[in-house]
């Protein structure tokens, strides 16, 4: 990413300045709420179907570059003669308004699994591709099982990952446009900005601090766990214990923004056509290493929790998504039907045998 | 692979032969594209409507417009029924070639040892064929086949050509049989089958696919004779869905089966095999 050119835009003006991402002609795809205290990202039509006031989504805006569901291709059975395949439609152009730095990170991630680490996820790259992010800074932490503060930079503001990051200091937002397609919407709001000043980053950086030290429960220790799962040093009790209170569910797997496990299966429509679709899976499921032979590798939810953490957690994953498989949105702490949301699984990872026996 | 992403290339069913009841070969030859591929490399198979499965590609990589695969059918097996079902004429999609296959032309100069249980044999067929194909290159190569009855073993021309060759040393047993068997060759597990062989085991890879139940007394047979643990080579089965590292199923520590391996070293997978 390109050094961002900050600037400064009034908190009035932001409804004018996103009414005017509507002109470029690209679906908006931004925070609303149907329903009191219920937040969607979906497709909008003009700025007054968005919610400004929001924490963040339970169903992150990753969705929209990788859907819960999604046709490979179509085909259709001819007889006497190869299958028909059709591929989808390449996907149109859209501005992502309103991401939280949580799930900017996320998509950090996805982006360094699906498009740098060979072989290109092409469905994938090709959304991004198309996809303008805004990002928009929390000023204080979006919910309290947020742990951003303990993921080596996620949030509460992004430091990359962004076209465009929005910050709410005091009165003011500070704008940071970091690459062209950030430099589109630049132009776009060009008159209702002024060149942002040392002053306001720095009082951007001392809220951050403020938040940081006294807003966040810092009880998480993530880098602990990982060096404990890295040096495979974990009593093996802690997975037995986490096991206990997994209902393999899926739940945390599936609103993680980080996870990216999906199952491949065709969808007859009827005799002769039908579709391939990729759909999101979880390795928390029982039946997620089943083979034809009836063969599970992963048979319990301790080792299928043992698994999860790894995955997230080990350095030997880092390089494959560029970080640990973990933001901090705390999603996993609210779906968890049990209490083995993120940072209680580092906590018990983090437990000394000695101390789980006493 | 020749294809990007999940668009299968069309193949047409040439020549189905039943290799045992259970368990079938089919012979795909391409409508328009080839596939190139390395032996113990795979690919994986759609039968549109029924889904996609990865199989071993069991031919000479010497052809290309044409592969071989041979397919057990299981009861719960979607894909495995849907192929047994087809019949010459009928078109299959095929992705590939995917995997890393067996490094072979890394072992020239040295005695081969092939080690197949089961339905294993498919998965180092292409293999057997291609160091007969240059088998100049190599020393001694010795094959251990062992299926569970007569009625399960798969291949048999080729296990009855290669008995006769003069090429290769190919050593037979079964783990059991009947009465009515009409088999007079070696009864016992296949451990049985390395005691009498006279081995140079720090100049011999082996190279060893068969029921993961088998590994752990093969490598045992293999250290006894000499074989390092990184002169083993093992192709490894998995779950898997997209075959290009990405749907997890797989993934195996910090590896992914279908794009670092399907083939690893008993050193590699010694680190691998705890989660």
């Amino acid at each position: 990413m390109a050094e961002p050119t900050a600037y400064v835009l009034k908190a009035e003006d932001l409804r004018p300045a996103v009414e005017r991402l509507f002109e470029l002609g690209e679906e908006v795809i931004a925070p609303t709420a149907p329903a009191p205290g219920d937040v969607f990202y979906r497709p909008v039509q003009g700025v007054d179907e968005i919610e400004f006031e929001f924490g963040n989504a339970l169903v992150s805006p990753v969705q929209f570059l990788m859907p819960a569901k999604e046709v490979l291709f179509e085909y259709e059975l001819r007889p006497g003669q190869p299958p028909e395949i059709t591929p989808p439609e390449p996907p149109s152009e859209r501005i992502l308004f309103g991401i939280r730095p949580c799930d900017i990170a996320a998509i950090e991630c996805l982006d360094q699994f699906f498009i740098e680490r060979e072989p290109v996820d092409t469905l994938y790259e090709q959304r991004r591709q198309r996809t303008t992010l805004i990002a928009l800074a929390c000023a204080e932490p979006a919910a309290d099982t947020c742990f951003c503060s303990c993921c080596e930079g996620t949030g509460p503001v992004a430091e990359s990952g962004y076209d465009v990051q929005l910050s709410l200091v005091g009165e003011v937002y500070l704008v940071e446009f970091a690459t062209e397609k950030g430099e589109r919407i630049r132009q776009q709001w060009q008159d209702l900005l002024e060149p942002a000043t040392e002053e306001l980053f720095a009082a951007r950086e001392a809220q951050l601090r403020y938040m940081i030290e006294n807003l966040f429960e810092p009880d998480s220790n993530l880098a602990a766990a990982i060096r404990r799962v890295t040096g495979d040093n974990v009593d093996p009790e802690a997975w037995e214990e986490i096991g206990a209170d997994c209902y393999s569910c899926g739940a945390c797997s599936y609103l993680c923004p980080v996870c990216t496990c999906y199952d491949v299966m065709d969808v007859p429509y009827d005799e002769s056509r039908g579709a391939r679709i990729r759909r999101m899976d979880s390795c928390r499921l029982g039946g997620f290493t089943r083979e034809a032979t009836g063969h599970i590798a992963r048979p319990t939810e301790a080792s299928r929790a043992r698994w999860y953490a790894y995955h997230k957690l080990s350095h030997d994953y880092h390089e494959q998504r560029s970080n640990y498989g973990c933001v901090g949105c705390g999603r996993c702490i609210i779906a968890c039907l049990g209490q083995i949301g993120m940072p209680t699984v580092c906590k018990l990872i983090r437990q000394p045998q000695a101390e789980r026996a006493s | 692979m020749a294809h990007d992403d999940y668009i299968p290339m069309h193949a047409r069913v040439a020549e189905i032969t039943d290799e045992t009841p259970t368990e079938k070969t089919f012979t795909l030859e391409f409508v328009e594209d080839e596939l190139p591929f390395r032996p113990g490399q795979f690919c994986t198979i759609s039968v549109l409507g029924a889904g996609e499965a990865p199989f071993c590609i069991a031919s000479s990589p010497a052809r290309s417009d044409a592969i071989q695969v041979t397919v057990r059918r299981y009861p719960q097996g979607t894909v495995t029924s849907a192929l047994h079902e087809l019949a010459v004429g009928d078109y299959v999609g095929v992705r590939g070639p995917m995997g890393n296959g067996f490094p072979l032309e890394e072992f020239t100069g040295r005695d081969i040892l092939v080690v197949a249980g089961g339905i294993g044999l498919p998965a180092v067929r292409a293999s057997i064929l291609y160091l007969l194909e240059h088998r100049s290159a190599y020393r001694n190569v010795t094959l251990l086949y062992g299926a569970r009855t007569p009625a399960d073993r798969v291949y048999n021309d080729d296990l009855a050509q290669w008995e006769q060759s003069p090429e290769i040393v190919c050593r037979q047993t079964v783990d059991m049989k009947d009465e009515a068997d009409d088999w007079d060759g070696h009864v016992g597990l296949i451990t049985t089958l390395f005691e009498p062989l006279d081995m140079d085991g720090p100049q011999t890879t082996a190279i060893i696919v068969g029921p993961a139940v088998m590994y752990p007394f093969v490598v045992a047979e293999c250290r006894q004779k000499g074989i390092t643990d990184e002169n083993m080579y093992f192709s490894l089965e998995a779950q898997m869905k997209c075959g290009v590292g990405k749907c997890g199923h797989c993934a195996m520590k910090d590896k992914y089966v279908c794009l670092d391996g399907p083939v690893f070293t008993y050193a590699q997978m010694r680190e691998m095999q705890e989660y």
